[in-house]
Order: structure tokens, then C-alpha cells, then sequence
């Protein structure tokens, strides 16, 4: 059915309502990438045979929570109940809830936890007074999941139960009672920044790209994820696609484009034709294509694989790949918002940044901008990955402190060893050393370090990692993925690797880590894009803090702790 | 003009000018190595940067592309530029330590040896010969191969180029001699039998056929002297400006000579026998912007006059009629799911259906081209401001785009008389059933 008017969407909202609280037991299997790989798709054959052997449940596949190392996820609601959470299931325990579920009773035996226990109305059952809410639990405790919140918990193909979380009432609000300038208004109100990793203002982005003259206007949404460590667009794609296409529409709307492109990551395979998927059933609700919700407004969304070269994040490479050219970062002046793709007016916005815009227009900006520190409003995904007890996605209101992130809510290093450093914004952040960890993660106190929030991808490193040995790696990385167009990033980089092989099989002199400074300041200061710009800050940083590593390094050719 | 300091002189340029140009204007040698004067900077080299001052806050830029700002403070000579430099200058050294060219620019900047493990590469990667044959011959022949450090210019799969004309514009320009492109596929042609043995201007497009015997000494020939002689430099050069040949507005209408025109305003091009049409700019701004159309149904003949179209926006409607005999055989599928897209790229993503024509000939015959196009439209051009002038009582600026909601704010008699004037003519037939798109797909 269409959705063509205010009365259409109680529908769908009376639907999915009916969808999320049936009057069976619903059973729920996350199945992205991550679930898949650990065999969920197993455990839902399982469950399809029980169904269709008589057993009366409503069975559904969601989207993942955040945290793959706890996959396969399964959420079990029983009507008049809280839903229980279970975690890495297997055959075994799978057999044990279906029991369960028939014998309409609830064992704790291998629960995680619950979700929303307060939210349900009827008599508390009993067993469940000794298992804690999602609240209370590792690692969902301390979170703000604005995003994230309903990612691993509703139907990610289900429009109807994405409209029963107030989904698309933004978009409801905005092409039937809003001009584009209130739009555009609303969003500059907010504060929000792009979530990319260069923070630049949306609003602002956005309040240009409509000035700027021209009939044809693009919006892209970069989902070319490519930072080491990061998957925090995979899991919004995947677990809440609608959310991410309310949000392209509205962008679309506030600049008067038709047209919008997600640049999608070669490698995310599965979430290419899980999204194409989502975009046939949001065309057939009327909420793509022609005449969306019965306003008159068109907007057509295309998905468009890159080709696995990491610089096809940066914006103008971007553009260069979708034109079918090799993907070089252009120069700027001009600007995207003036001539972008195909030499017209574009906006490219990151996954996370144009999924803030229906929270933002649903809530108004000034209550996002309530959030978050003076200068950098709203919540971030943080991925934290490394020697941490706990990696995962972590949804945080900007200016939370990372020493807080990394030992309440991540859980600290394991086997009771310290954190040597950690590296915020990956590939590019500085690695940070562990006695300066107090430290709030916002843009500004993060830049003020010399360091950067970027992407959000947290790598931990705990006391047996050698900084030279990272840093090797890191420039191995850059090497490989640097596009060559220009000499600083593609022969200066280079030659830094070459230097660093040097210093780690100990045939390099301190007079190298002089040279190796020098390599580094040309580069960062005379590179084309942000990949040469960025890629020295670690090194250049790593001398300083990591001297040590280093010395051991040129003195023994060994690593400080085998030395 | 525009005023702004460059090495603490005051100067002015006109507007448009990149900071590059305008040191060299006033003596200032910027050291660079992939900038050329006829075609579109790149960016590549990173020697041309400069300091420039903007707002308070000081950057680094490429001059080569920096256009210049009022009131900007650009220095091209500080102890930061020249640390750089120096540093760039001694990677493309420790990269290329036996070309001249190379060691030259090294010693200018104060580089005698590199401190890097050399390489024997010949080539800098500076990117001009890739830049002229794609952006001033139009060829495309030889691109870059592979990405960072493996990166090289070459042909696809490194094969012999058959889109390669032997124009020799990259050797031209190759700043370090690496490109050897027109030698080798001369000798290659040299071996071709006779009747594929191409003159190189036919594969310029300059000639449409010559067989000479010289077999590729062209000194010889006279054409190759009169071509040296007129375009005063390499021969390609003269195509420098067709890109600007492609598209032509008139009064604010755009033009494309690749395309024929029918007087009721749709657009037509041949493609492998078959025509693919559109609606033309002057419909694209009279309605603004579109947000619906009614279509025939694939499989459908059409007979002279018959409707073709039916699009409506801004509360208006438009009927158009068949500028060919034919069957429709496509229907952009774009355009079905977004019709939009006929007003934001009329000419290429918003095309509308494609159809088998009766007598391909006619059409160059009977459709407008080239100049009888452009009388034509500077016609209607004049016949439309005539016309909005009567009816609205007020006229539209003519050196202006027609505003976007002209067509809301227009009376529906005043409409009723455009669509006659320029899209139903004096055609009255109304044979062809029209679909809603919802309905076709």
C-alpha cells in the first residue's frame, strides 16, 4: 500500500504496533553481516521447521545491536512480558527457549538480559526480578542509543514497525507543514556535525547547496566505511535502513534535489542487496520515487558500489568514482556544494549525519542541541575495538569522558593487564598515552591534543604492543591505499614506510627519525587530500610520546618489551 | 578587477585568474612541474604551493588553482615553502635520477642528492599527458594504471591503443621524455594493409578520407605543413576550444548541435537507428518543474502528428506531439520512477522514450539542426517575450533565466495561448492513448 496521507500512516503505525507486541510470542533473530557469519541463519531455519510443525509464534529478523562479538542475538517476547535478550546462541539453547516458549514460562538459564521491563504493563513474573534490564547491563549500560536504539530490536525490512517508533513523522511534518528553509533552519539549529570525520556543520552545508544555482542537485551518503576498526554505518544500514532514508529525503528536500546516491563499501556484500531490498519496499509504501506520502515531492535514491579503494571515501574522489573515472580527490575550489557530480550542486553527507536528521526534525533542533558540549552537539557512535573487555558500538553524547568510555563502559583491558595507548579516530588520530586519557571526546579538546575524533573508531592498545610495530602497519596502510595522484602523499609516504622497515629491523640510525620527521611535516602540510594530510599525525606524534619504542627499536632491533 | 598582495605588492587581476598566472604576470616565478598553460590544473606536483592569507587564517594552496580573492595576502617564498619544496624536489629525484629535467628542477630548488633509495622511473607522474589527450584531443587513449606507488600512465591491459590517433600531443608535452605513444603506433600502422592504413588527420577527424603513399613520413606531406602552419604549434592544440562548441544558449535557451530539434519543442537523437527524445530547455524552464506525465504504452505506433506526451508541474499541463513516424520501443525507466528528472538534465539522465523510426532519413531532412535550430529558437525566443508581454502586462527580464514558478503564477488563458503558440501549433489530433506512469510499469 501507499502511504498517501496522515490517515495512512496511523495504519501502518496500528500495524507495526500489532507487529512488535503480538499476541503470540515473537521470536527475533539478528541477521546482518556479523549474525550471519556466526550462523544465524542456521538457527532461523531451525525456528521456520518448529513454526511450521505447529508451534504459534510471529518470527521476525532484525538488524545487530552493536556488539558482534555477542552474536547470534535472539529476542524472545512473550505477550505481557518484557523481551528477554539472549546472546550467542546455539542450537542447544535455541532448543531450550523454544520449550520455553511452550510451556509459556521463562527460565533464566542463559539470559542476558532484559529490555524494557518497565515498559510493559501486567504482572512482573517473578524469575525475571533477578535479571537486570538492558540499563543496567554491560554493554548497553551508561549509553544514549538515539541511533542505535532501535537497531537489533525492530524488523529492519518492516516500514510498518519503523513507523510504530515515530518513524517517518519527520518527513510527514516536513513536506506537508514545513518550507525547505525551515528544514535547512531546524538542522542549523541543531549544531550538527558531519559525523564522517571532518565535522563540518550540516546545516551550513546544506543552507549553501540550496543557494547555489542549478536545477539538478545531488545528495550522496557516503557509506564508503573504510576506516580500520569502524562499523558503525554497516549497523545502522543494516539495522534501520528507513531511518537513513527518511533522513537522505529530507536532505533532498531541504536543497531542492530529486536525486540521491548511497556510495555504498565493495565489501559490505550482504548489505548491498539487504538494501536494495529495503529500497523496493520503501518505493512500494510510496516513500521513494514518485509522489512521496502524497506531497508531490519526488526523490529518487540509487545504490552505487565502490570499488574498494579506500580514498573513495573523500568526498571528491567520491565523485570521481560515481563518474566512472579513477578515483582521485579533486581540487577545491570548486567546492562539491557548487560543482559537484557531473559539475552540479551535491551534498554528501556520512550515514550517521543524515541519520540524526529525522531525530533533529521530529524533536526540533533546539532539543538536540541540548545535547552534547558547546561547540559539538548530539551523541556519537564510538567504535571501540582493540584489547578492551567489552568492543563494540558505543553511542555516547559528545564531551563523555574516554577514560569512562574505556574502563566503565568498555570494560577496561582483559587479563588484568594496563593500557599502554589508545588511538581515537583511527587510521589518522594520534595514539594517545595511557596517563593522558582524561580526556573529554569532543572535536575541539581531542584537536587541542593534536589529536582527532574523526570517525569514532577507538583502538585500544593494552602493555604488550610495540608503537613502532603500529605505526608500521598504519604507514602499510596508507601506502597501499594512497590514490598516487599527488608527489607528497605517494612518494613521501612511501618513503616514510621504507624509513620505518628501517628503524624496526634496528639498520636505521637517529639521525632517520630526523628525516622521518621532515617526510612527515611535508606531507601533512603539502598533500592533496586528507589521506596524505592525515596520514603522518601518528607517526609525527608517536616520536614524541613513544620515544622509547623507538630508541629500543634503532638501538637493538627489538621490540621494547623483548629487549 | 581584483586587488590583493602578492609578495608584499599590491596587484590586481581580472577575475578568474589563478594566483599562478598572475605572479608570473608580474615576474614572479612560482617552481612547478604539472601545470601547463592550456588545460585545467591538476594539482599533482604540490611545488606550486603557496601561503596564502584569507580571512585571518593562513593556509597552504596550489596556485595553479587558487583563483584569486580580494584582499587575500599570497607569499610564494617563505622558509616553510621552500622546507617543502625541497623535500618534493628530492622524492621526484631519488624517483626519476637520470632525467634532466628532473635534476634541473632539483638543482634550482637546492637539491644536489637524494638521500632516498633511487628508483629508475622516467616518469613523474605529473599527469599532462594523460590531461591532453583526454581534455584537449578527446581521445581518452591513456589513463593511470594502478593506484599509489605501482601507479603508471598506459594504455588498457597495456595493449596497442586502437582509440590512440598518433597526435603526438603527449610526447608534446611530456615534461621528462618518457611518453613514446606516436612512434610506436606508427610503426604499428606502418605494417597495416593498405585500405586500414589511416592518415593520422583522418583519425583527427580533420579530413574525412586521404590515402597517401607516404606511409606515415609526413614531413612529406603538404597537409601535415599547412596544419604546423596554422595551428603555429602541434596540430592537436587547434581543437583546444571544442569543448565550448558542444552547447550554446540562446537568449538563456541552451542549444546542443548533437541533437535535432522539432518545432512543438522535443528533442531528437540518433542512437544505433533508433531515436531517443526529450523535452528541449525552453519547455524545461516554462514549467519549472515537472512532477508528472502521461505516456504511450510501449509497442505503440505513432503516425505523423500524433501526441507523443503529456507532462505536467506547477499545476500546468503540456500536451507534445511526435516529431518522427514510429514505434516507442523504450521508456527511460529513471523517468518512470522520478519524472523530475525531465526538468533537472533534459538533455542526457531525463530523456524521455526512445522509438524505432519508419524512414530514419527523414529526419535529418525534416527536423531542425545546427543553424535552422538556432533561428528557430531565437524565434520563439522573441515570440515568447512578446507574447508574456501581452498577456501578463509585465515583461520578463530578457537577459534572465525565465523565473522558476512562472508557470504557477501565469492565468490559465494566458497558458491555454503558450501551449498553442509553441507546443500544439496548429495540429489537432488526439489519436494515441496516453497512460498515467503508475500504470505502465
Amino acid at each position: 500500500m501507499k502511504i498517501k496521507n496522515m490517515k495512512d500512516l496511523d495504519k501502518v503505525k496500528d500495524t507495526g504496533m500489532k507487529s512488535l507486541f503480538p499476541k503470540r510470542p515473537r521470536i527475533s533473530i539478528s541477521m546482518s553481516t556479523c549474525g550471519l557469519a556466526l550462523g544465524a541463519d542456521r538457527l532461523f531455519q531451525k525456528i521456520t521447521k518448529e513454526k511450521k510443525s505447529g508451534i504459534k509464534i510471529s518470527l521476525h529478523q532484525t538488524g545487530c545491536s552493536g556488539f558482534c562479538n555477542l552474536e547470534p542475538m535472539a529476542i524472545v517476547r512473550l505477550p505481557g512480558k518484557p523481551a528477554l535478550l539472549y546472546t550467542q546462541m546455539t542450537m542447544e539453547k535455541l532448543e531450550r527457549v523454544i520449550q520455553d516458549i511452550r510451556k509459556k514460562k521463562i527460565t533464566k538459564e542463559g539470559l542476558f538480559c532484559t529490555i524494557g521491563s518497565d515498559s510493559v504493563s501486567g504482572k512482573p513474573d517473578p524469575v525475571l526480578n533477578e535479571i537486570p534490564d538492558y540499563q543496567d547491563t554491560h554493554p548497553f549500560k551508561d549509553q544514549h542509543r538515539l541511533l542505535l536504539g532501535n537497531c537489533g530490536i525492530i524488523d529492519p525490512l518492516s516500514v510498518s514497525e519503523y513507523v510504530a517508533m515515530e518513524g517517518y513523522s519527520a518527513l510527514y511534518n516536513a513536506l506537508y507543514q514545513m518550507r525547505p528553509e525551515e528544514v535547512i533552519k531546524e538542522v542549523v539549529e541543531s549544531g550538527l556535525r558531519g559525523r564522517g570525520g571532518a565535522w563540518f556543520p550540516t546545516g551550513f552545508k546544506w543552507d549553501m547547496a540550496s543557494k547555489s544555482s542549478g536545477d539538478e542537485k545531488f545528495v550522496i551518503c557516503n557509506a564508503d566505511e573504510g576506516d580500520p576498526g569502524a562499523y558503525k554505518d554497516r549497523t545502522i544500514m543494516e539495522g534501520n535502513p528507513f531511518k537513513l532514508f527518511e533522513g537522505i529525503v529530507l536532505a533532498g528536500y531541504a536543497i531542492g534535489s530529486h536525486q540521491g546516491i548511497i556510495y555504498l563499501r565493495e565489501e559490505y556484500h550482504h548489505t548491498f542487496e539487504f538494501l536494495n531490498t529495503a529500497i523496493e519496499i520503501a518505493k512500494q509504501y510510496g516513500l521513494l520515487g514518485k509522489n512521496i506520502m502524497g506531497s508531490g515531492f519526488n526523490f529518487t535514491l540509487n545504490i552505487v558500489r565502490g570499488g574498494g579503494s579506500y580514498v573513495c571515501g573523500e568526498e571528491t574522489a567520491l565523485m570521481d568514482s560515481l563518474e566512472g573515472e579513477v578515483g582521485d580527490p579533486r581540487l577545491r575550489p570548486p567546492f562539491p556544494i557548487e560543482k559537484g557530480l557531473w559539475e552540479r550542486p551535491t551534498i554528501v553527507n556520512n550515514v550517521e549525519t543524515l541519520s540524526n536528521v529525522p531525530l533533529i526534525i521530529q524533536n526540533g533542533g533546539k532539543w538536540y542541541a541540548n545535547i552534547g558540549t558547546e561547540k559539538a552537539k548530539g551523541t556519537k557512535i564510538l567504535s571501540v575495538v582493540g584489547n578492551v573487555r567489552h568492543p563494540g558500538l558505543y553511542e555516547v553524547p559528545l564531551g563523555t569522558n574516554l577514560k569512562q568510555v574505556i574502563y566503565e563502559m568498555a570494560g577496561g583491558p582483559f587479563n588484568g593487564k594496563s593500557i599502554k595507548a589508545v588511538q581515537v579516530g583511527s587510521p589518522f588520530g594520534t595514539f594517545i598515552p595511557a596517563d593522558k586519557l582524561d580526556v573529554t571526546l569532543d572535536p575541539e579538546s581531542l584537536k587541542e591534543m593534536g589529536s582527532m575524533i574523526g570517525s569514532g573508531v577507538i583502538v585500544v592498545l593494552d602493555q604488550d604492543t610495540c608503537i613502532v610495530d603500529i605505526l608500521h602497519h598504519l604507514l602499510t596502510f596508507f601506502v597501499e591505499e594512497s590514490c598516487g595522484k599527488c608527489v607528497p602523499c605517494r612518494e613521501g609516504v612511501s618513503r616514510m614506510e621504507e624509513l620505518m622497515i628501517e628503524i624496526y629491523d634496528g639498520r636505521a640510525t637517529m639521525k632517520d627519525l630526523k628525516i622521518l620527521n621532515e617526510l612527515g611535516e611535508t606531507a601533512r602540510d603539502f598533500s592533496l587530500c586528507a589521506l596524505g594530510g592525515g596520514a603522518p599525525a601518528p607517526i609525527l606524534n608517536g616520536i614524541k610520546d613513544f620515544k622509547k619504542d623507538f630508541e629500543a627499536h634503532i638501538k637493538t632491533g627489538k621490540c621494547l618489551r623483548i629487549s | 578587477m581584483i586587488t590583493f598582495i602578492i609578495d608584499d605588492k599590491k596587484v590586481s587581476a581580472e577575475e578568474g585568474a589563478t594566483v599562478f598566472e598572475v605572479a608570473r604576470e608580474f615576474g614572479i616565478e612560482i617552481p612547478h612541474l604539472c601545470y601547463h598553460k592550456d588545460m585545467e590544473p591538476y594539482g599533482g606536483c604540490r611545488l606550486c604551493m603557496v601561503e596564502i592569507t584569507e580571512n585571518g587564517f593562513t593556509r597552504l594552496h596550489p596556485s595553479c588553482a587558487f583563483p584569486v580573492k580580494e584582499n587575500i595576502v599570497v607569499k610564494t617564498d617563505t622558509e616553510r615553502l621552500r622546507k617543502g619544496r625541497k623535500i618534493i624536489a628530492e622524492l621526484l629525484l631519488a624517483r626519476c635520477p637520470d632525467v634532466d629535467s628532473v635534476i634541473n628542477l632539483a638543482e634550482s630548488l637546492g637539491v644536489k642528492e637524494a638521500r632516498f633509495k633511487k628508483m629508475d622511473s622516467d616518469c613523474v607522474l605529473c599527469g599532462q599527458c594523460v590531461r591532453v589527450c583526454r581534455n584537449v584531443a578527446k581521445v581518452g587513449a591513456i589513463d593511470f594504471i594502478n593506484r599509489g606507488k605501482n601507479r603508471y600512465v598506459g594504455t588498457p591491459f597495456d595493449l596497442p591503443s586502437d582509440d590512440c590517433i598518433g597526435c603526438g600531443s603527449c610526447n608534446y608535452v611530456c615534461p621528462t621524455g618518457s611518453m613514446n605513444m606516436e612512434h610506436e603506433n606508427v610503426l604499428r600502422w606502418r605494417n597495416l594493409p593498405g585500405t586500414l592504413r589511416k592518415c593520422r588527420y583522418m583519425r583527427m577527424g580533420f579530413i574525412s578520407h586521404k590515402m597517401c603513399p607516404n606511409n606515415y613520413q609526413c614531413w612529406n606531406c603538404e597537409l601535415d605543413q599547412r596544419m604546423e602552419d596554422l595551428a603555429k604549434t602541434h596540430p592537436i592544440f587547434i581543437l583546444k576550444d571544442s569543448r565550448s562548441k558542444e552547447k550554446e544558449t540562446i537568449g538563456n535557451f541552451e542549444i546542443r548541435f548533437d541533437r535535432f530539434y522539432h518545432e512543438g519543442h522535443v528533442w531528437v537523437k540518433r542512437i544505433n537507428g533508433l531515436m531517443r527524445l526529450g523535452v528541449d530547455d525552453f519547455t524545461r524552464q516554462i514549467i519549472g518543474l515537472v512532477d508528472d506525465m502521461r505516456l504511450p504504452s510501449i509497442g505503440t505506433t505513432l503516425e505523423s502528428e500524433d501526441t507523443l506526451f503529456e507532462i505536467s508541474g506547477n499545476e500546468k499541463t503540456l500536451l507534445f506531439y511526435t516529431p518522427i513516424e514510429g514505434d516507442v520501443v523504450h521508456i527511460n525507466p529513471d523517468i518512470l520512477d522520478n519524472p523530475s528528472l525531465a526538468s533537472m538534465s533534459p538533455y542526457e539522465r531525463g530523456w524521455i522514450l526512445t522509438i524505432e523510426p519508419m524512414d530514419i532519413l527523414r529526419v535529418s531532412k525534416e527536423l531542425l539542426s545546427g543553424r535552422s535550430a538556432k533561428e528557430w529558437l531565437k524565434h520563439e525566443f522573441n515570440e515568447f517575450h512578446d507574447l508574456v508581454g501581452q498577456e501578463t502586462k509585465t515583461d520578463l527580464p530578457l537577459d534572465k533565466p525565465i523565473p522558476k514558478d512562472f508557470a504557477k503564477a501565469v492565468s490559465k488563458d494566458a497558458w491555454k495561448k503558450i501551449h498553442k503558440t509553441f507546443f500544439i501549433k496548429k495540429r489537432k489530433k488526439k489519436r494515441v492513448k496516453l497512460h498515467r506512469i503508475e500504470d505502465i510499469q
